[in-house]
């Protein structure tokens, strides 16, 4: 038998290899009996990958859930919590691979409601990868809150445009792939993206500053199945794409988080600035956050009518810190994957999963 | 039937229904929506046809594609463009053909401010050619050089063709948009040049004109060319000068071309709506189009049809420079035929991983490409620039006079082709100033 | 049947004006958002969202009919410009029939897709805030309904010979007498 997996990144990319190795490691561990196709995008776009799924033109995707609000509104509510990994505590070059481990966790085991909105799209959640945290990438020098004040900053999404409207700065929405040369022409000062998008769009090329801790926050990137793929699998089959994912959700985190690495290397050597934002932002930071994470409660209970906001950041909270120590001696991807496997993924029932 | 061979078998239907005539987007659309129903079933045919007509309209890029139409519509209308050929009329006027010459430059001005070469040619052609058929120009010379002028429409930006090409290529816009300054500059040197030969070769072609033309007169010329150059340096000033985005330029430039209008008192509310109208008319005709090659995109996907075609481009052609003449005669024979667009939006799908795999630059290749279609617009015996010039001269010159008007410059256009191969520098130098 | 073309001429009239309005809001929406950002650092919040997600979408569905009318939806000819002028009025029935078929297709599916996301009151983030986007998803139904209308209409004017009730000139044409 074999699976679609529908890819949104181009196909000589870092992510997309690690999707092909996913493929492999599926094969392998079904000794051959399920493999996957991987198209990178030629099958569905991000945007198409949530509808692409539900009807089955593709098997398996990834789909990023902020782009559908009203569908994924639990998955979303849990991603934002992402914030948490600007807090001192649980700050760090690998803090991206800890929380992907507490959300996939806690979407796999916890979260009924997360699952049945995924169901309600026809699709079974496969575990998370998280991109490495965003910081501010500017082409002007930006080393005090009033600095920040009026400054055009591109925000991918809801989290970093309550930052840039908390600290008075002007939020401004343009696609990313116009964002290079609206920082190179000057429309932008500032770009809030990951590490490794610095790479990935070329940002080293056009920006002066980058000033991590600032405004952090990660984007979720969640493997989902088409649920009647998933329901016509053997037990077998669950197993090895189940153990496939722990490498899936390894592999992908640690592809942001060395891409990100390489482009601190980089950005150094040609004498950028880079390095972690002054004192007195990475303090407004954080007090930011710990007031953000009640407005996020607030926001998802009038939209949606979430009442378990607290909770949920409560029990994430917790667990970001048992995720914290345990990878925290992680040094490669094969050994992230393990502690994925051995944590999340090797304890799912694949039989009821899903179900 | 192999998934491949339902693929193929999809694309030979493809072929046949738009040789009887069948809307190129319609046949796009039926033969993708029955592929995927053969290979997946009907949910992934409905389900198809439920997301994609949408989700690749509903794109913030593309909307440049309406704004630039009506940029165009809109300097036509008002006349924003006529003052520029006057003016190059006058300044050429000592020179052999320089009525003519004046139409090439008039044309490249134009491009400035319109994204298609269809759009080009019947604005010159309707300022131009009565003035040279005035000046006991030949017939051929006159309509052929507006016609393969109009083609500098497409590669001077803004360019529509650019636009969808960097959509689907992922390549930067406003990088494309550079990279064509070069190909439609040389392009329009290159119809000078043939031009200026054709007349010294034989000066009957175009009349020596007894015009004196004071050094006062021609100043006095360029005043009526500030509407348009206003425009154009709204729009590249903005561009380069930080103020906005190349997507958001093509709304600020129809802005400012209404407001110059509307100061000139050339804008009445009957020519903002036909310019509205041709607009509407014009993007949903090409999105339909974009559309369908977006479902073919994916029908070829999952046959595996696409992989297939490009492996065998990639095996016939056995060295860099065998697979760059394939390509280049391919889309030659194809443009013959075939309306440009969709001659692109067909091919890319199969083209860009082989051009991916040879490791060329796919910003090269977006203007090498651009400039092929182009071609393609003025060969016989579809050449739709040809046609919209034979709507403007009505009965007097025939179509197949002002398809020998065009030969000879046709020749030009693949030394500029060679010159663009061998040298694709000349391609990659502006872009490369933007990091 | 000159009573039905007249109506339907009036409603592609009705879905021109709607799309040539769109592309006049296009355009003031994006330069007020770039003048707003530019000068006074207040950028119009949600600016994409509503040119990709409504005036995009009116404007490409809304007019699809209206092209239909005019016969610019781009073909191919020259192949059957060679053929008999019979032939060539068999060839517009079946391409005639191709359209009504594929644009019906696009119609049911465009209500089905329609449906689910006003079933969901699908929205966009759009910085902080949500921009609901289902309403444009109505677009391509009523848009593509109205596309196979006419072609429809046209197939029964072509082989009853009965008045045609529908504005065929060509706005290009039209320019080019001028
Ligand atoms: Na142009
Ligand atoms: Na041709």
């Amino acid at each position: 038998d074999q699976l679609n997996f529908a890819g949104g990144w181009p196909p000589n990319s870092r992510p997309n290899s690690v999707v092909e190795d996913y493929a492999a490691a599926l094969s392998e561990n079904s000794g051959g009996a399920l493999t996957m196709k991987v198209f990178p995008q030629s099958l569905l776009s991000f945007g198409e990958a949530n509808a692409g799924l539900r009807d089955g033109m593709a098997d398996l995707a990834v789909t990023l859930t902020p782009y559908f609000p009203t569908e994924f509104p639990n998955m979303n509510m849990v991603s934002e919590f992402a914030e948490l990994t600007e807090l001192p505590e649980f700050s760090g070059e690998l803090s991206s691979a800890a929380f992907a481990g507490a959300i996939s966790e806690y979407v796999m085991t916890q979260c009924t409601e997360c699952k049945s909105e995924a169901a309600a799209q026809n699709q079974v959640f496969m575990g998370a990868s998280m991109t490495t945290s965003y910081v501010l990438q500017c082409v002007v020098p930006i080393n005090s809150p009033e600095e920040l004040k009026g400054k055009r900053i591109r925000t991918a999404g809801a989290y970093w445009s309550r930052w840039a409207e908390s600290v008075g700065a002007v939020p401004v929405s343009i696609s990313v792939s116009e964002t290079f040369e609206a920082l190179n022409q000057g429309v932008l000062d500032c770009t809030a993206s990951n590490t490794a998008d610095f790479m990935n769009f070329s940002f080293i090329d056009a920006v002066k500053y980058v000033y991590a801790g600032l405004p952090g926050g990660q984007f979720t990137v969640p493997t989902m199945m088409n649920k009647d793929r998933w329901d016509g699998l053997s037990a077998e089959g669950k197993s090895a794409l189940m153990k496939a994912n722990a490498k899936m959700a390894a592999d992908m985190t640690w592809v942001y988080v060395d891409i990100g690495r390489n482009g601190k290397t980089e950005a150094l050597e040609r004498g950028l600035e880079y390095g972690p934002a002054a004192d007195s932002l990475l303090e407004m930071n954080r007090s930011f956050i710990e007031n953000d994470i009640t407005s996020v409660a607030a926001i998802y209970d009038e939209r949606f009518g979430l009442k378990n906001g607290a909770e949920v950041s409560t029990a994430l909270r917790a667990s970001l810190g048992r995720w914290t120590a345990l990878i925290a001696d992680v040094d490669s991807a094969e050994a992230l994957a393990e502690v994925y496997w051995n944590e999340i993924y090797s304890k799912i029932d694949v039989n009821n999963y899903g179900m | 039937m192999s998934e491949v061979a339902i693929g193929l078998t999809g694309l030979g239907f493809l072929m046949f229904l738009i040789a009887l005539r069948v809307p190129i987007g319609i046949s796009l659309i039926g033969v993708s929506f029955v592929g995927l129903w053969s290979l997946m079933g009907p949910q992934v045919a409905w389900g198809a046809l439920g997301v994609i007509p949408y989700q690749f309209s509903a794109n913030w890029i593309l909307s440049s594609i309406p704004m630039f139409l009506f940029l165009g519509f809109i300097s036509y209308h008002t006349h924003l463009t006529r003052g520029m050929f006057n003016a190059a009329r006058v300044w050429m006027s000592a020179v052999p053909g320089g009525l003519a010459i004046a139409a090439i430059f008039g044309s490249a001005g134009f491009a400035a401010v319109s994204g298609s070469s269809l759009a080009c040619s019947a604005a010159m052609g309707r300022i131009a050619i009565p003035e040279m058929i005035k000046h006991k120009y030949h017939p051929e010379l006159a309509t052929g050089t507006v016609a393969v002028a109009g083609t500098i429409g497409a590669l001077i930006p803004p360019s529509i063709i650019l636009i969808l090409y960097g959509v689907i290529a992922q390549v930067s816009i406003a990088k494309l948009f550079l990279g064509g300054i070069s190909a439609g500059l040389l392009t329009a040197i290159g119809y000078v040049i043939v031009v200026f030969v054709r007349v010294k070769l034989n000066p009957a072609l175009a009349p020596e004109r007894d015009e004196q033309v004071s050094f006062a007169d021609k100043v006095l010329a360029l005043k009526d060319t500030w509407p348009i150059f206003l425009v154009m340096i709204g729009i590249f000033g903005g561009l380069f000068g930080g103020i906005f985005t190349p997507t958001e330029a093509g709304a600020v430039g129809a802005f400012l071309a209404c407001l110059v209008a509307l100061v000139s008192g050339e804008l009445t509310f009957d020519r903002f709506m036909k310019a509205a109208r041709e607009t509407i008319m014009t993007t949903a005709s090409l999105l339909v189009i974009a559309i369908g090659a977006s479902l073919l995109t994916r029908f070829l996907a999952l046959s595996g049809a696409g992989d297939y075609l490009s492996a065998g481009i990639m095996s016939l052609a056995t060295s860099p420079t065998l697979l760059l003449v394939g390509i280049i005669l391919v889309y030659l024979v194809m443009g013959m035929f075939l309306e440009p667009i969709g001659a692109m939006l067909l091919t890319l799908p199969i083209i860009l991983p082989v051009v991916d795999s040879a490791g060329w630059s796919l910003l090269w290749f977006g203007i090498v490409l651009t400039k092929l279609l182009e071609i393609g617009m003025i060969t016989p015996p579809i050449g739709m620039n040809v046609f919209v010039i034979k709507g403007v001269v009505g009965d007097l010159v025939k179509t197949s006079a002002i398809f020998r008007g065009v030969l000879w410059f046709i020749v030009m256009d693949l030394i500029v082709v060679a010159i663009l191969s061998a040298f694709p520098a000349l391609v990659l130098k502006l872009p490369e100033l933007l990091n | 049947m000159l009573l039905v073309g007249k109506f339907l001429s009036g409603l592609t009239r009705i879905a021109s004006l709607i799309g040539t309005f769109c592309i006049g809001l296009m355009m003031l929406h994006v330069t007020a958002d770039v003048i707003g950002r530019y000068l006074f650092n207040a950028p119009l919040t949600g600016t994409i969202v509503i040119v990709g997600h409504y005036y995009m979408i009116i404007v490409v569905f809304m007019a699809l009919g209206v092209a239909e009318e005019k016969g610019a939806h781009i073909s191919v000819e020259f192949l059957t410009d060679m053929m008999p002028k019979s032939v060539q009025g068999w060839l517009s029935v079946f391409s005639g029939v191709l359209t009504v078929a594929v644009f019906a297709l696009l119609a049911i599916s465009g209500y089905f897709e329609a449906m689910k996301k006003t079933k969901y009151g699908a929205s966009i983030e759009q910085g902080s805030d949500m921009i609901t986007i289902w309403q444009s998803y109505w677009a391509i139904p009523i848009g593509a309904a109205l596309m196979a209308l006419i072609a429809a209409y046209k197939i029964v004017v072509a082989l009853t010979g009965s008045q045609n009730g529908l504005h065929e000139t060509l706005e290009d044409a039209e320019i080019i007498n001028e």
